[in-house]
């Protein structure tokens, strides 16, 4: 069956019918479902926040004054949501508190078999531990670079932020990354 | 409604960013090491700690249930452009006593903007009160109003206006934004400006009929509510504040 495309779904809600809202969920949601768990560290954030960037999208579908371009609208939206959660929880000091390693991160890093490919599952966790040791910047800047992989030009429609300073925040990312990571596991 | 669930992407691993569209195993062509600005190595080292972050995540079932629930109760989406209507209260704290009594002064204005034009010159009018306002000149409403009318050449039913003015003391701080709903919470969007004898930040904007929250991020991480008034706790437990745009006094709660 034929589908609609975003502007006639757009144009829909807009009209009243939030069936076609539910269409534009599942059509973007596993797009950014990757990005916001690996940015928050947590599936349970990421479906808080999922939730939230798309009920604020609902709210201000009026304002998208470019459905044809609803991608790239609500792709702002999801990534201002999932920053200003991360700054909010860095500020609140309760990154990864969860898995009780709050204190001293690298302890736990630590104890990751890296060196061994089969332990696949502990090196992704491994490497989500540093990952989150990031500021949000820099973290936000290298998972849309490197895990989204976004160009700078896209990155920078994305997040409103200039393509020299994301430069320099992937950058940083890679050497904290390389800090956290290399020294101990040889990554 | 069958024609509105289903999508040709719906099944695949589409990547959607920015509305790009590009099967899993594009995405798989693209996985070539890089770290820009720095040597390969270094790229190299970013795809070792990239690769494994590229596995799938989902949602529980009941995302959608959940969120189409929510959606019912929520205003509906409305096709109507953000109002061309602003506040001119202040918001913020501040120990200066006179900025203070300044923020407390909720102003409305009354314009006359058609469309397009008009109000993109309702607008320019705003700002040019707000600047004066924290220079303390006065000017009246009608003198606005007559402003306005003159840009837009017409005059039609008057619409309300109202531009908020933030205001932070932070005498220590090096950089201030405004996050709220209205710039979809982020900080690269509303810097304050500093004041020339330093420590008054300040920002006026434009803001829709309706209540909105918002907070001040100091220096890219530091989290500040308006200390002026009291402080809500939003959806993730994090102390925000409120300002109705509208409201007869220019409430904040």
């Amino acid at each position: 069956m034929e589908a609609r495309s975003d502007p006639e779904l757009v144009a829909a809600v807009l009209a009243g019918n939030s069936a076609a809202f539910a269409a534009l969920v599942r059509r973007y949601r596993e797009t950014y479902t990757r990005f916001a768990v690996r940015m928050l560290g947590s599936h349970a954030d990421a479906d808080d926040v999922l939730q939230s960037a798309f009920l604020r999208a609902y709210r201000g579908l009026g304002s998208c004054r470019e459905p044809e371009r609803f991608g790239a609208w609500l792709s702002q939206i999801v990534v201002n949501e999932c920053r200003t959660f991360a700054t909010r929880r860095s500020r609140r000091d309760r990154r990864f508190v969860d898995d009780g390693v709050l204190d001293d991160p690298l302890a736990a890093v630590s104890t990751a078999h890296l060196t061994d490919p089969a332990d696949a599952e502990a090196l992704r966790e491994e490497i989500e531990r540093a990952l989150g040791r990031l500021v949000p910047e820099q973290r936000e800047a290298f998972i849309l670079k490197h895990v989204e992989e976004l160009s700078y030009e896209e990155m920078a429609e994305v997040t409103g932020v200039g393509v020299s300073a994301l430069k320099m925040r992937v950058k940083r990312a890679c050497e904290r990354l390389r800090e956290l990571l290399e020294e101990v596991h040889h990554v | 409604m069958s024609e509105l669930s289903e999508h040709p992407d719906a099944t695949s691993h589409s990547v959607r960013w920015l509305g790009r569209n590009s099967s899993r195993s594009d995405v798989g062509a693209r996985h070539q090491p890089r770290c820009d600005s720095a040597p390969d190595e270094h790229a190299a080292f970013a795809e070792r700690v990239a690769a494994p972050l590229r596995s799938e995540e989902r949602l529980p079932p009941d995302f959608e249930g959940r969120l189409m629930a929510a959606v019912r109760t929520a205003a509906p989406a409305s096709a109507a452009p953000v109002p061309a209507s602003v506040d001119l209260g202040a918001v913020t704290p501040a120990r200066t006593r006179s900025v203070v009594e300044w923020c407390r002064r909720p102003r409305t204005i009354r314009v006359s903007p058609l469309a397009g034009l008009a109000a993109a010159a309702g607008i320019a009018v705003v700002a040019s009160v707000g600047t004066l306002q924290m220079s303390g000149h006065e000017r009246s409403a009608a003198d606005t109003r007559a402003a306005a009318a003159t840009a837009a050449g017409v005059a039609v039913a008057p619409e309300t206006v109202h531009v908020v003015r933030f205001v932070l003391v932070e005498p220590q701080a090096r950089h201030v934004a405004l996050v709220g709903d209205f710039n979809g919470w982020s900080p690269d969007v509303t810097p304050l400006a500093a004041s020339e004898a330093g420590g008054v930040w300040t920002v006026s904007l434009p803001l829709p009929h309706g209540r909105h929250e918002y907070a001040f991020v100091v220096d890219g991480t530091r989290w500040t509510a308006d200390p002026l008034v009291p402080a809500v706790r939003d959806e993730f437990a994090t102390e925000s504040s409120v300002v109705t745009v509208g409201a007869p006094s220019g409430r904040r709660t």
